[in-house]
């Protein structure tokens, strides 16, 4: 059981031939050559806390603007899901709580805690740590779900004075969220998950 | 057998030659190094045209209609984006329109060029690694699928104002999703580029 990188071998992150780092470029698609994602950790949590500050907007400002006969309505995610729920649709309610609220905050939660483990060199729990981060990057498009909807409804629905939809600064800000956070997802490197069970490298391939 | 490393742990491995329909996993961390679909290419590509023409017709007709006390609206596909940029919500209609329709569509012709190249003239074509390279960079922002459940919850939410009339379009959208979902599933990275970089330029 040995990593690619105590070999001095690097995987290409586009193309994945594997090469001697010496090579310096992936000899098959010219992509240069690297053990790990540079500043992975950094990166990864300077983008979580991005996420953080843009969840208060997203939940604090309306999403939706309703104009019905002169009147103008405000509904921010968490009224939607409320709305959802006292209308008796608890499934679609609970897939607005799921894809809204709960996974974009476990995400955050998930993505801090696997910089904290990593850079403390943890060896626990190296298998599960690995699905969660796995589970983590593929879930995590799934909470565009409610800017959709407001797309959706903000395209259907326009009857004039009677009844117009339109939309809320928040759906900008929660599709920022979504946005970043798979960005987040997509620069940490679960490999430094590995990295502590070895000895330490001579070089880290920046 | 190749030597190649897990994509997620680094492990230091010897793939052996898999046959069409397994799949390897990492013997430490148990992610999937790689598929072997039965012929894999060929079928994305089918998946690929058919899903592109499904995309089309998605965009010619109309895609939901809506009926209220003798009031009706009638929305295209391209109109969720326009609608938003109307509303005032400039960037996010731009991002809507990039995760519903600009995204998939660059995949399926970056695909279809690459694996078309490979399948009937056996050449790599110029530019293959770089539109590889750009098919795995832009996959995550297709999001057709996303999209289409993000339609069921809207029609929930608006079945008790008015009725909803699903047209053409939206079938045809229906059809392209599961058509790309296939081309997607099709294509394993690991055997893409091991067929593009063993073909002849």
């Amino acid at each position: 059981m040995t990593s690619a990188a105590l070999n001095s071998l690097a995987n290409c992150h586009v193309c994945g031939k594997l090469t001697n780092i010496s090579v310096v470029h992936c000899p098959r698609c010219g992509t240069r050559l690297r053990f790990r994602k540079p500043d992975s950790i950094q990166r990864t949590v300077a983008l979580v806390i991005t996420a953080c500050i843009l969840y208060i907007p997203a939940n604090v400002l309306p999403i939706m603007y309703t104009d019905q006969l002169g009147k103008e309505y405000q509904a921010t995610i968490i009224y939607g899901v409320i709305e959802f729920w006292e209308g008796g649709s608890y499934l679609i309610a609970s897939v607005i709580f799921l894809a809204s609220i709960f996974i974009p905050m476990t995400k955050m939660f998930t993505l801090f805690w696997l910089c904290w483990s990593v850079s403390k060199k943890s060896v626990t729990k190296q298998k599960q740590r690995t699905k969660i981060y796995g589970i983590t990057e593929f879930i995590g498009r799934w909470s565009m779900i409610d800017v959709f909807v407001v797309a959706i409804t903000v395209a259907l629905i326009h009857l004039g004075g009677i009844l117009t939809i339109r939309p809320g600064a928040a759906a900008l800000a929660f599709a920022g969220v979504v946005i970043v956070t798979m960005i987040a997802a997509r620069s940490f490197d679960p490999r430094l998950i590995w990295d502590a069970t070895q000895a330490p490298r001579k070089d880290n391939g920046e | 057998m190749t030597q190649i490393a897990c994509h997620e742990c680094d492990l230091l491995l010897n793939l052996p030659d898999i046959e069409e329909g397994q799949r390897a996993y990492c013997p430490r961390c148990n992610h999937m190094l790689c598929s072997h679909p039965h012929d894999g290419m060929q079928r994305s590509l089918a998946f690929a045209i058919s899903a592109l023409i499904f995309l089309g017709i998605a965009n010619l007709y109309p895609f939901l209609g809506l009926k209220t006390h003798g009031l009706e609206s009638v929305m295209t596909l391209i109109q969720t984006s326009i609608e938003l940029y109307k509303g005032g919500s400039e960037l996010l209609a731009v991002f809507v329109l990039v995760f519903i329709i600009i995204a998939p569509l660059l995949i399926l012709l970056c695909i279809i060029w690459t694996i078309g190249n490979l399948v009937f003239t056996g050449k790599r074509a110029a530019g293959s690694y770089g539109l590889a390279h750009i098919i795995s960079t832009v996959s995550p922002w297709g999001m057709a699928e996303i999209f289409l459940i993000g339609i069921l919850v809207a029609m929930v939410k608006i079945a008790s104002l008015a009725t909803i009339v699903m047209d053409f379009s939206f079938w045809a959208y229906v059809g392209f999703t599961i058509c790309f979902t296939l081309t997607m599933v099709n294509l394993d990275q690991h055997y893409y580029w091991d067929a593009l970089e063993q073909a002849r330029p």
